[in-house]
C-alpha cells in the first residue's frame, strides 16, 4: 500500500486510502457519540412548562440539607428489556444530577437485587416490589423481575419509596426528603360530619401518605382542637355551638382551616334533596363568607352522570344512560385563580352539587381571594326536595333558564388570610355538651357573655372555604377519588400549612393548552346548550337542525384555519420564488450590461 | 471562506431556480400539514391524535413527522448534488475551479442545508402562527423544535450528499439515501421492542430518537448536539474522500 517517491498514486491505493478514511470517520463518530452519551451532562430545558428539568424548589430543598441524606437504591442493574433499561438509565442520570446539585449532601448507594439475594430479601422486607417485565420486548413472554425503589434516610429518619420512576422521581424523592427534614411531619386534623364518614376515607388515606392525620372529636364537649397545623372539616353537619366555637378559636390562634361545606344532602337514586346546616354559618358569616343553600347550574362547565331506569316488575335498575348534568360542575381552567399556587396549574376541578359562596367583603385587615368560580353561564337552582334528573327534564330546565336569563359566574372556593373577627366576641364561650346526657352544661364556669373574653381578630389566620364536600368522596366500583380533586386537596393543605416548596414541586403540571373550541363557541352564539366539557349530547337523539348548522359553522372555521396555514406557507414560498427570479433577472441585466460595455470598447 | 460562500451561493441560486426544490417544497408542506391536521401520528409508541381531535395547542404531531418526512426530502434535495454533476459532466468543471474538494463538499452541503432550513421554516412557521392564534402555544418548545429539525435535516442531508457522491445516478442516489435514512428512522421505532443492549445502541445511533427526546420537546442537550455534529462531519468527511478520490484519478 506504500507509495514510492516518484510514483503516481494508483487507483487501488486511492481506494484503500478512501476506505481507511471512511472507516476512521465512522469510528470517530461511534466513539465520539458513545463518549458524549456517557460523560456530557449539559442541557437546557427551554420549554415553558419545564417538565424536563428540576425545579428551583428542588435546589431549595437540597440546599437546606444540613447532614448527609442517603438514598439506598434497590435497582436491577441489567434490565433486559430495552425500554426498561432506557428508563433505568434516565433514572440514574437524574439521581446523579441530584447528587451533584446537592453538593455531596445527597448520596446514592446502589444495590442490585438481581445479583444479590441479600439485597433482594432486604428490598422485599422494606416493601419494595418488583415488576415483571418482558425480557426482550413486548412480544416476549419470559419476564424478568425488575426492582426500581429505594429507602431514603436522613438524621435517623427513614422513608421507603417503593417505586422510583424517572417521570415522578423529583416529586416523590424531594417531598419525602422535605418530610424527613421537618422536626415533625405536618399534622392535619381531620373531622368528618354527616352519616357517611367512610366516603372520605380514601382521600384521607391518600393524604396520610404525606402528613400525620389526627382525628378530631369531642369539640362539642369542650375539648379544644388538638395541636395541628391544618384543620380540615369535611361536610360538618349541625355542629354544636361549642364545637363551632372551638373551631373559631383555633383559627383565632393563627390556625389554618379548610372547611368543605355542603348545604344540602342528596339521594340521587330517589331524586331527593334535603337542606342541611353545617353549624358553622355564624362563624363563616363573621368572616364575610356565606355559603348559599342554592345549587348551581353551569351550562358551560359540567359533566355527565349515569342514571338508570328501574324496572317496575323486577325492581332492577336497567338501561343506564349518560345524561349531561349541569349541576355536576366542571370548573373550567379559566375559572381557577391562575395567580394562586394551589390552583394555578390545575387543569380544572370537578364539583358535585356545589353551592355558591355569596359575594362579600373581607373583614378589615384580611384579604379574600376567590380561588374558583363557575362559568359566566351559571344559574342558581333553589333547593328542591324532589328533582327530576332525566335527559328531558334537564333539557327543559336548560331552555327555561336561557329564556329567563340572569346567568352569572359564582365563586365556589374562597380563601381568607389575615386577622378574622370571632363570631363569639360578644356572645362569649358557649356551654359544652355533656358527653353522657347529651345536654348542654348551662351555667358552666367560664361560659356566656360575662366570662373571660374570647380571642378575636388577633391571629394571622388562613382559611379556605369550599361550597362542596362531595368532590372528595370516593366513587365508582373501585372507590377512587378524582386525582385532580386529590391534587387540589394536597395543594390547599400545603398552602395552609405553609409548605411552599412542596406546592412548587407538585405544581409542575403542564399548563392547559386547549385550543379554541369552535363547536362550543358556535353553540353558545346560537343560544344552544353547550357541549363543552367531557360530555356530549345523547348520541341516540342526534343533533337537531340548529345544532347541525352550528357544527357546520364550526367546521367552516376549522377549514379556514387550515387554509390560512397552507396559504401562509404558499405565500412564503412565493416570496422566495420571486426573490430568486428577481435576483436572476438582475444578474442577467448586469451580465448584459458588461457584455455591452465590452462590445463598445 | 470566500470560495466556499461563493460556491454555496451559486448552488443555492441554482437550486432555487430548479423545479426540484419547488416540487419538494410543495410536497413537504402538503404532507406535513395534511398529516398534522388530518392523520396525527399513529406510529410506534408515540401515538398522537390529529390537531383538531387532540385539541391542544402543540406542534408535537408536526415534529414527530419531521424525521420520516426527511427520509424522502433530504435525499430528494441531495441526490443531484454530486450524482447529477457527474452524469452531466459538470463535476470536472466544478473541481477544475481553484477550490479544494473539501471546500466544494462544504459549499454544496451549506447550500443544500440553507434550502432545507428555508423549507422547514416555510412549512412550520405558518403552522405555529395559526396554532398560537387558537391556544397557548409553548414557544420555547416550538422554536427549539424548529431549530432541532434544521439540525436533524442537516445530518440527513449530509448522508444524502454522501450517497450522491457514491452513486452513479440521481435516482440511485435518491433510493439508496431514502433506504439508509429510513433504516435509521426505523431504528428509533424499534427501541421499545429490542433487548437492552440493542435498544441502547439503537437509541444512541437513531437520529429520530435524539431529535424527538430532545429538541422536539424543548430540551437542548449537548449530547444530541455532539451526536448530530459528529454524524454530519463523518458523512461529509466520507463524501470528501469519495470526491477527492475521483479528482485524483
Amino acid at each position: 500500500m506504500s507509495l514510492g517517491a516518484n510514483k503516481a498514486p494508483t487507483p487501488r491505493w486511492l481506494r484503500g486510502q478512501a476506505l481507511i478514511g471512511a472507516v476512521l470517520a465512522l469510528a470517530l463518530f461511534i466513539v465520539g457519540a458513545r463518549l458524549a452519551e456517557r460523560h456530557l451532562r449539559l442541557r437546557a430545558d427551554l420549554s415553558e412548562d419545564g417538565m424536563l428539568s428540576f425545579s428551583p424548589a428542588t435546589d431549595l430543598i437540597l440546599g437546606r440539607l444540613e447532614d448527609v441524606a442517603q438514598l439506598e437504591m434497590f435497582v436491577t442493574a441489567e434490565i433486559e428489556n430495552g425500554a426498561g433499561q432506557l428508563a433505568r438509565t434516565r433514572l440514574m442520570e437524574q439521581l446523579s444530577e441530584l447528587e451533584e446539585r446537592s453538593g455531596g449532601q445527597l448520596q446514592v448507594i446502589l444495590r442490585d437485587p438481581a445479583s444479590s439475594s441479600q439485597a433482594r430479601l432486604e428490598a422485599l422486607d422494606y416493601g419494595i416490589p418488583y415488576e415483571n417485565i418482558a425480557r426482550g420486548g413486548s412480544g416476549v413472554l419470559i419476564a424478568q423481575e425488575v426492582f426500581m425503589g429505594g429507602v431514603l434516610r436522613y438524621r435517623g429518619g427513614e422513608r421507603v419509596l417503593p417505586r422510583l420512576y424517572p417521570d415522578a422521581l423529583e416529586y416523590v424523592l424531594l417531598s419525602s426528603l422535605h418530610a424527613l427534614m421537618q422536626p415533625r411531619p405536618m399534622r392535619v386534623g381531620w373531622y368528618v360530619g354527616g352519616d357517611d364518614p367512610q366516603d372520605f376515607s380514601v382521600a384521607r388515606d391518600l393524604l396520610a401518605r404525606r402528613v400525620e392525620i389526627m382525628p378530631v372529636g369531642g369539640l362539642a364537649e369542650g375539648r379544644p382542637v388538638p395541636d395541628v397545623d391544618v384543620l380540615i372539616l369535611v361536610r360538618p353537619v349541625d355542629l354544636h355551638p361549642r364545637a363551632a366555637f372551638e373551631v373559631d378559636q383555633f383559627v383565632q390562634r393563627g390556625g389554618a382551616l379548610l372547611a368543605l361545606v355542603d348545604r344540602s344532602a342528596g339521594n340521587i337514586a330517589e331524586r331527593r334533596f334535603e337542606a342541611i346546616d353545617s353549624g358553622l354559618e355564624d362563624v363563616l358569616e363573621s368572616w364575610g363568607v356565606f355559603v348559599s343553600r342554592a345549587h348551581l347550574w353551569d351550562q358551560l362547565g359540567h359533566r355527565a352522570m349515569q342514571i338508570g331506569e328501574v324496572n317496575p316488575n323486577t325492581g332492577e335498575v336497567v338501561n343506564y344512560v349518560r345524561v349531561p348534568n349541569p349541576m355536576w360542575i366542571n370548573i373550567l381552567p379559566e375559572g381557577l385563580d391562575s395567580s394562586h399556587p394551589s390552583t394555578a396549574r390545575l387543569p380544572g376541578l370537578a364539583l358535585t352539587w356545589a353551592h355558591p359562596i355569596e359575594p362579600g367583603e373581607a373583614p378589615p385587615g384580611a384579604e379574600r381571594i376567590e380561588l374558583a368560580h363557575t362559568s359566566d353561564r351559571t344559574f342558581l337552582v333553589p333547593l328542591e326536595p324532589e328533582m327530576e334528573l332525566d335527559n328531558d327534564s334537564i333539557r327543559l330546565r336548560d331552555t327555561n333558564f336561557l329564556a329567563a336569563g340572569g346567568e352569572a359566574s359564582y365563586p365556589v372556593i374562597v380563601a381568607l388570610t389575615g386577622p378574622l373577627p370571632s363570631a363569639f366576641a360578644d356572645l362569649g364561650r358557649p356551654p359544652a355538651r355533656d358527653a353522657f346526657t347529651g345536654e348542654d352544661r348551662v351555667g358552666e364556669a367560664g361560659t356566656g357573655a360575662n366570662a373571660a373574653p374570647v380571642l378575636s381578630g388577633e391571629g394571622d389566620s388562613r382559611v379556605v372555604v369550599v361550597g362542596d364536600a362531595d368532590f372528595l368522596a370516593a366513587r365508582g366500583r373501585d372507590l377512587r377519588v378524582d386525582p385532580v380533586s386529590q391534587l387540589f386537596l394536597e395543594n390547599i393543605v400545603d398552602w395552609l400549612g405553609a409548605a411552599p416548596e412542596l406546592l412548587a414541586l407538585r405544581s409542575k403540571l403542564p399548563r392547559d393548552r386547549s385550543i379554541t373550541d369552535f363547536v362550543a363557541e358556535e353553540f353558545r352564539a346560537a343560544g344552544l346548550s353547550s357541549v363543552r366539557g367531557n360530555v356530549g349530547r345523547s348520541e341516540a337523539q342526534g343533533p337537531n337542525a340548529n345544532e347541525s348548522s352550528a357544527i357546520e359553522r364550526a367546521d367552516r372555521r376549522r377549514r379556514l384555519h387550515v387554509g390560512a396555514t397552507v396559504g401562509g406557507s404558499a405565500a412564503a414560498a412565493l416570496v422566495l420564488a420571486l426573490a430568486a427570479a428577481l435576483r436572476r433577472r438582475l444578474r442577467l441585466t448586469a451580465l448584459g450590461r458588461t457584455v455591452g460595455e465590452g462590445g463598445g470598447a | 471562506m470566500t470560495p466556499i460562500l461563493a460556491v454555496a451561493r451559486r448552488e443555492l441560486a441554482a437550486a432555487l431556480e430548479s423545479p426540484t426544490a419547488w416540487i419538494a417544497t410543495a410536497a413537504f408542506v402538503a404532507a406535513l400539514h395534511g398529516l398534522f391536521f388530518v392523520v396525527g401520528y399513529p406510529i410506534g409508541q408515540l401515538q398522537l391524535p390529529p390537531f383538531w381531535a387532540g385539541g391542544t395547542a402543540s406542534l408535537a404531531v408536526a415534529f414527530a413527522w419531521i424525521p420520516p418526512l426527511l427520509v424522502g426530502l433530504a435525499p430528494a434535495l441531495a441526490m443531484s448534488a454530486w450524482a447529477e454533476e457527474r452524469r452531466s459532466g459538470t463535476e470536472e468543471l466544478l473541481l477544475a475551479w481553484p477550490i479544494r474538494s473539501g471546500e466544494a463538499v462544504i459549499a454544496k452541503f451549506l447550500a443544500g442545508w440553507a434550502l432545507l432550513a428555508l423549507l422547514i421554516v416555510v412549512a412550520i412557521a405558518p403552522l405555529a402562527l395559526v396554532v398560537a392564534s387558537l391556544g397557548d402555544l409553548d414557544w420555547g418548545a416550538t422554536l427549539t423544535g424548529i431549530a432541532g429539525a434544521i439540525v436533524l435535516g442537516g445530518a440527513c442531508l449530509s448522508i444524502g450528499h454522501l450517497v450522491s457522491a457514491l452513486a452513479r445516478e440521481q435516482l440511485e442516489a435518491f433510493l439508496i439515501g431514502s433506504l439508509t435514512l429510513g433504516a435509521l428512522w426505523a431504528l428509533g421505532l424499534a427501541i421499545g421492542n429490542l433487548p437492552a443492549p440493542a435498544a441502547a445502541l439503537a437509541h444512541l445511533f437513531s437520529p429520530a430518537a435524539h431529535y424527538l427526546d430532545g429538541a422536539a420537546v424543548g430540551l437542548l442537550d449537548l449530547r444530541d448536539g455532539v451526536y448530530f455534529a459528529l454524524l454530519t462531519a463523518a458523512a461529509l468527511r466520507v463524501t470528501y474522500l469519495a470526491v477527492e478520490g475521483r479528482r485524483s484519478r
